[in-house]
């Protein structure tokens, strides 16, 4: 014991030693690579109006699919790098690579289509320019343009960390992100839905750069690090002038996203092995977002005899944007008993808006469709515009301040063997500027119960519940029923409303066979939203996963999954009418109208009511369109969507160098939207005659995949594939398209028109996709066989905790039984033959029943014959197949080791000239050795 | 005789193990050595050491097994009679997580990703380094970061074009609900294979709620959406305060990751007079005029009815992307006046 004690320490200290040796002369230490590639084709047939549907980011057109790969290392230097589909719209590519404790770089490039429509038309020419031309009315189709529109995305970067200086590093990355093309957009002709609109190809042209330097001090108690990121957004056209088909093909500008530069540090700490197990960890960000933008004076608004009408007045030239973003986290774990994991976090989070504010006069004077002013409450023109300053309007920026406060804890506790309770309270509160809710709280727990108790089953279950409380900023409600701003009080958001949330989610894994698993996982959440009156109510959620797979041994694995969710959306609305058609009532309804109410009917009715306890309603004179005036009403929307999904990968059994994978995949969503409004309008109908929508986002996706790998030789494959894909969407909005669309309330029909670009139109289709390919790989040179080691010599480096002492046992019992290979398998074949079942279940199966086991070890051998490697490998799937076969029957996974020794330990020595013969004399070498170690039951 | 003398090596032995550890943290890594061979632990296990030969846990081998007993312990009485002792091992089945996130952690607590594993919800939830990486299995080439994961063997995918592994694969296993959501038709390129779970979390622990990698989910979209950035002239509050009120960026069946249909969504939020409040359901829109009536192909919801009536194709506000037909810059807008208050330029 002693000697072993001694030898122990001295071996450890001389393992340290080798960190200062440098590599001896003579040494030899080549680079070893193992790498390959593939070539082939991919051709696809398709059958769609519009194949972007079918091909949104992947590059699916006929051509050449390929990849090269290559890894290597000596005992100094690594490298990795891979290329596929190069030429294509979708490469991809890197190589990293490194010395070892010294410094590891990397660079890569990744490009990606996005594609919207392939058949987009337009009237205007210049696509993807910030310029769009055209003259109005454009009433025939069929004379359009069609364009592809969609944009092609390159990320190219890398990194450079230096190492050696441990424990400090420094690592500086970087990338430019750039978009070429067009996404979708429109605008509106005029400030009314009535005059219609028109669909944009806006231009992408952006390039985003950043940068990164990060340095840090890392070691097993602490580390430290700092950082700076840099990135600067550039948007080559910040403008975008199109003719507009309301105001005679004049020039209108929509602007674009501006130009912005990001600054932002960041400084984390870490401390750990502190008592009771703990780590603190912390980090603080600080972010600058800037941007500065043209104010311009005029806006398309109307025909050049209106001047006035196209002011904007705003009191600045220069818009300068400003954001600064802070957050502080801070996590302290802690383990302070064996059985108990707790956490205790506190998050902050503040943004501040220092840009500019910008005033807007109120030109001319009245509110839409009149001049650019934002008034709904028209304020006196000045008396001589020439000389006066036009009265400021109010066109409120909204500038968004924010700080939010997040803190809480978990605690979780096995308090017995395979059993754990946990349990989480989090509050957060919040102070913001916005013009309904500035203020609100939240108090959110959760407990939950995980149970790993038993072999084959396990799971989780997980209740949570939330209650949230906010301060809706009543400074804006309006003095009275006629007042929009009545309404304010009444109206929430659902991101800041009141809200009680219930949520429970059941995890489930179970494993009824040695082959078979499955699991589970079911959500079901319900949000309440409370003291609505007018808004979402509610969000219920639902959702039931299901996956398994299934296995035979060195045999077809077949996986599969199957989906369903329910989302519900019930919301509270009010429909107000103004008079924009007709002539107002004249006949009055004898409804006296207390004080302070809307004045209904009667000479100077006003429905605008804008109270929520109003029903205000009129009968309408003839010729008036059928109005009412305001009412409640409620809607639901909802969906439904299930999926499931099936592959297998087959080894086929009777041609072991095929590979057959196929995979089907079928998603389908039902959208629909229920609405219910008061009873009746003058044609018997609710008020509004609400129709329920039932298809609304109604799609459905096909993927089928099959494909067949033959393995010519260990390094030669082919690969063929065909993949049938199908894609469907049914949705109310593109039920009956028309590239001109008239508004509801028609003026004048050639001026009130909308002009589409088909995004919509033709979603449905499907491609056949067939490819061939053949693929080469090398391995690496192996390496030299560890010398015999003398075993008393082995020097030990235990990081590990000790093992707990075994329990004192009866003697245990070794069994060792050698099966012939020619009764187990066929000549060069890992497959257990039936004889070889059988003779498995008589002479190990029965030997093993009564003994309580503590391992079996089988061991695979070949003979001499043939290499070292190919019987190496052959010795390994031989084992690996008695073992799996001995799981079937019963004996745990966990107590069987499958090693293959190829041509080593043989049992016999043969020296025969003939073939035959030597290879008859060969046969023991040629075995399958189980060595089982457990006591008897006896 | 036997217990005190084994309580002696296992004291020692652990105190070596403090010791080692702690020399090799300084040097931050075990020494490579020259004049290559397999490791002797290879000349059973040999398929084991063929997986982790090329990568960096194969480099900081050597022909004693150093590397290998680092992570599975003593193996000096192994070598002596293999049936009769094991290494200690606490990666087999059943073996507590947060015994294996220590051996890995022996090594990798300063890895500059791995700061933060403790305090990460996967640690809390006693997800082993094991469940998602396969350093022994199969070489799966090539890797993500030289890392092997464990993805899963029977891919159930569309055509890909790419020939990686998909990293969603790995995640999916245990986060079903998000692997059902990449599915929708309205996705992140994830199933593509061109954004990897890992671009937006950190699974390997982060000081934020979902674990992403920036400290607030709008940081995180603004790191590849910088165009949204702004700063805006007008702005939209619920925009500048989380992108995840609107969108669910796994995947959604509405149009660009909306969580509910156009114009629905807009309404649980907009009421008022006019057309916010308006209900848009399957009736009709416009009034079918003279010569529509009889033009399929340019008014097929006209066509065939009288003159006068709904034609079939739905309102201008419910057609199309509906609300953001002329509300286009929803994110913010630095038009003037009035047309940017109502994000109409």
């Amino acid at each position: 014991m002693r000697k072993t004690l001694l030898s122990t320490l001295v071996a450890s200290l001389f393992s340290a030693v080798p960190a200062f040796a440098q590599t001896a002369p003579g040494d030899e230490d080549v680079l070893r690579i193992e790498g390959g590639g593939t070539i082939g084709g991919i051709y696809n047939h398709q059958n769609a109006s519009d194949k972007a549907k079918l091909q949104e980011y992947q590059d699916v057109g006929n051509g050449a699919l390929s990849n090269v790969f290559a890894r290597g290392r000596n005992s100094t230097n690594w490298f990795e790098g891979y290329g596929e589909n190069f030429g294509r719209d979708d490469q991809y590519m890197f190589i990293r690579g490194g010395v070892y404790g010294m410094f590891k770089a990397g660079a890569y490039l990744n490009d990606m289509p996005h594609d919207f429509s392939t058949n987009a038309i337009t009237p205007y020419t210049g696509v993807g320019t910030g310029l769009l031309v055209a003259t109005f009315p454009q009433l025939d189709p069929s004379q359009w343009s069609s364009f592809n529109l969609g944009y092609q995305r390159r990320d190219a970067g890398g990194y450079f960390e230096w190492q050696k200086n441990t424990p400090w590093y420094f690592r500086v990355d970087g990338n430019q992100v750039k978009f070429d093309g067009t996404k979708v957009g429109s605008g509106s002709n005029a400030n009314s839905p009535g005059t219609g609109y028109i669909a944009l190809p806006i231009p992408v042209q952006y390039s985003t750069s950043n940068v990164g330097v990060e340095g840090g001090y890392q070691t097993s108690s602490t580390t430290y690090s700092l950082r700076w990121d840099y990135s600067h957004f550039d948007n080559a056209i910040t403008t975008l002038n199109w003719s507009n088909p309301l105001w005679g093909s004049l020039l209108d500008a929509t602007q674009l996203p501006p130009d912005n530069t990001f600054n932002k540090f960041t400084g984390t700490a870490n401390w750990r092995n502190l008592p009771w197990n703990s780590v603190i960890a912390a980090r603080y960000t600080w972010s600058k977002t800037t941007s500065n933008v043209n104010i311009p004076s005029t806006q398309l608004n109307s025909f050049p005899t209106v001047p006035a009408q196209n002011l904007t007045l705003p009191d600045t030239g220069t818009f300068n944007g400003e954001n600064v973003n802070q957050a502080f986290a801070l996590g302290w774990t802690a383990h302070p008993i064996n059985t108990v994991d707790t956490r205790v976090f506190y998050y902050w989070t503040k943004l501040q808006n220092k840009s500019s504010d910008i005033t807007f006069g109120d030109a001319p004077v009245n509110p839409l469709p009149g001049g650019l002013g934002c008034g709904n409450v028209p304020p006196a023109p000045p008396a001589n515009p020439a000389t006066t300053a036009w009265p400021a309007g109010n066109c409120e920026p909204d500038p968004f301040n924010y700080r939010k406060n997040d803190v809480g804890f978990d605690v979780f506790w096995r308090f017995a063997r395979g059993q754990r309770l946990g349990f989480g309270y989090d509050y957060w509160n919040l102070d913001q500027t916005r013009v309904d809710y500035d203020k609100a709280h939240a108090n959110t727990f959760f407990v939950e119960y995980k149970n790993t108790m038993f072999d084959t089953i396990s799971g989780r279950i997980k209740y949570r519940y939330v209650k949230r409380d906010s301060t809706h900023n009543f400074s804006n409600d309006g003095v009275s029923p006629n007042d929009p701003n009545f309404l304010l009080p009444f109206t929430s958001a659902f991101d800041m409303q009141d809200l009680t949330t219930n949520g429970v989610r059941l995890y489930l894994d179970w494993t009824p066979l040695p082959q078979l698993t499955t699991s589970f996982q079911g959500d079901w959440a319900r949000n309440n939203y409370n003291n609505v009156t007018y808004g979402r109510t509610d969000n219920d959620v639902q959702g039931y996963y299901l996956s398994t797979s299934w296995g035979a041994p060195e045999g077809i694995m077949v996986r599969g999954f199957g989906d369903w969710q329910q989302v519900k959306y019930p919301s509270n609305h009010r429909y107000i009418n103004t008079i924009s058609n007709g002539p107002p009532p004249t006949a009055a309804i004898p409804i006296a109208t207390p004080p302070g109410w809307c004045v209904i009917s009667g000479t100077g009715a006003n429905p605008n009511c804008f109270d929520p306890n109003q029903q205000a309603y009129f009968a309408n004179p003839p010729g008036s369109n059928s109005f009412t005036g305001s009412y409640n009403w409620s809607s639901q929307t909802k969906d439904e969507t299930w999926m499931i999904g099936v592959g297998a990968d087959w080894p086929l059994p009777f041609a072991p160098q095929w590979l057959l994978n196929a995979s089907y995949i079928y998603v389908s969503n039902n959208g629909s939207a229920t609405f219910a409004a008061p009873c009746c309008d003058k044609n018997g109908n609710p008020f509004g005659n609400p129709q329920n929508i039932g298809n609304f986002d109604d799609t459905r996706q096909q993927y089928f995949n099959i494909k067949a790998t033959y393995a010519y030789t260990k390094s030669w494959s082919f690969t063929a594939g065909y993949a049938y894909e199908k894609f469907s969407r049914n949705d109310i909005g593109s039920q009956n398209f028309t590239y001109l669309t008239p508004s509801p309330t028609i003026v004048a029909p050639s001026t009130s028109l909308s002009y589409l670009n088909g995004y919509y139109l033709n979603p449905n289709g499907n491609q056949n996709i067939f490819w061939l390919t053949v693929s080469y790989k090398f391995d690496a040179p192996p390496l030299p066989a560890a010398p015999a080691l003398a075993v008393a010599e082995a020097p030990k480096v235990v990081a590990l905790p000790p093992p707990p002492p075994p329990p004192p046992a009866r003697a245990p019992q070794v069994q060792k039984i050698t099966l012939q290979a020619e009764s187990l398998f066929d000549f060069d074949k890992a497959v257990l033959k039936p004889e070889g079942k059988a003779a498995i279940d008589s002479q190990v199966v029965g030997k093993l029943a009564n003994v309580k086991l503590e391992i079996v070890l089988v061991t695979g051998y070949t003979d001499r014959l043939g290499s070292d490697s190919y019987n190496q490998d052959l010795s390994v799937r031989r084992a690996n197949s008695v073992r799996d076969y001995l799981v079937a029957k019963g004996i745990p996974r966990d107590k069987i080791e499958a090693i293959g020794l190829g041509k080593k330990k043989p049992v016999v020595e043969c020296n025969q000239k003939n073939m035959k013969e030597l290879i008859a004399c060969l046969q023991p070498n040629r075995r399958v050795e189980v060595e089982a170690k457990g006591e008897s039951a006896m | 005789m036997r217990l005190s003398a084994s309580v002696a090596t296992r004291v020692v032995g652990f105190l070596l193990a403090v010791g080692i550890s702690s020399i090799a943290q300084a040097q931050a890594q075990i020494p490579a050595t020259q004049g290559q061979t397999k490791p002797i632990c290879a000349n059973c296990h040999e398929d084991k050491w063929h997986a982790i030969d090329l990568t960096a846990h194969g480099a900081r081998n050597d022909s004693n097994g150093s590397m290998c007993q680092a992570c599975h312990g003593d193996a000096s009485e192994h070598l002596k009679d293999p049936i009769k002792s094991k290494p200690a091992n606490p990666f087999g089945q059943g073996k507590p997580a947060a015994d294996q996130a220590a051996v890995c952690l022996s090594c990798h607590s300063g890895n500059r990703n791995l700061a933060f594993w403790t305090s990460g919800m996967h640690a809390i939830n006693q997800v082993a380094c094991s469940n998602c990486h396969s350093i022994h299995g199969e070489a799966v080439l090539p890797t993500y970061n030289g890392v092997n994961l464990k993805t899963q063997k029977v891919t159930i995918n569309k055509f890909v074009t790419s020939f990686l592994p998909n990293q969603s694969e790995v995640c999916g296993t245990c986060h079903q609900h998000i692997r059902a959501e990449t599915f929708k038709p309205s996705h992140h390129p994830i199933i593509e294979g061109k954004i990897k779970c890992s671009d937006c979390h950190n699974p390997h622990g982060a000081l934020s709620p979902v674990m992403v990698k920036q400290p607030t989910i709008n940081d995180q979209c603004y790191s590849c959406h910088a165009d949204k950035r702004g700063p805006f002239v007008f702005n939209h509050p619920p925009v500048q305060e989380n992108c995840a009120t609107c969108h669910n960026p796994h995947g959604s069946v509405h149009y660009k990751l909306l969580r509910e249909h156009t114009p629905n969504l807009c309404q649980d939020c907009h009421d008022g007079s006019r057309h916010p409040g308006t209900i848009y359901g399957a009736g009709g829109g416009f009034t079918c005029q003279a010569g529509m009536t009889n033009d399929q192909i340019n008014y097929p919801g006209c066509f065939g009815k009288p003159v006068g009536s709904l034609s079939a194709q739905v309102n201008t506000r419910l057609i199309d992307r509906a609300c953001l037909n002329c509300h286009v810059q929803i994110h913010g807008s630095n038009a003037p006046a009035n047309r940017g208050q109502f994000f109409l330029r």
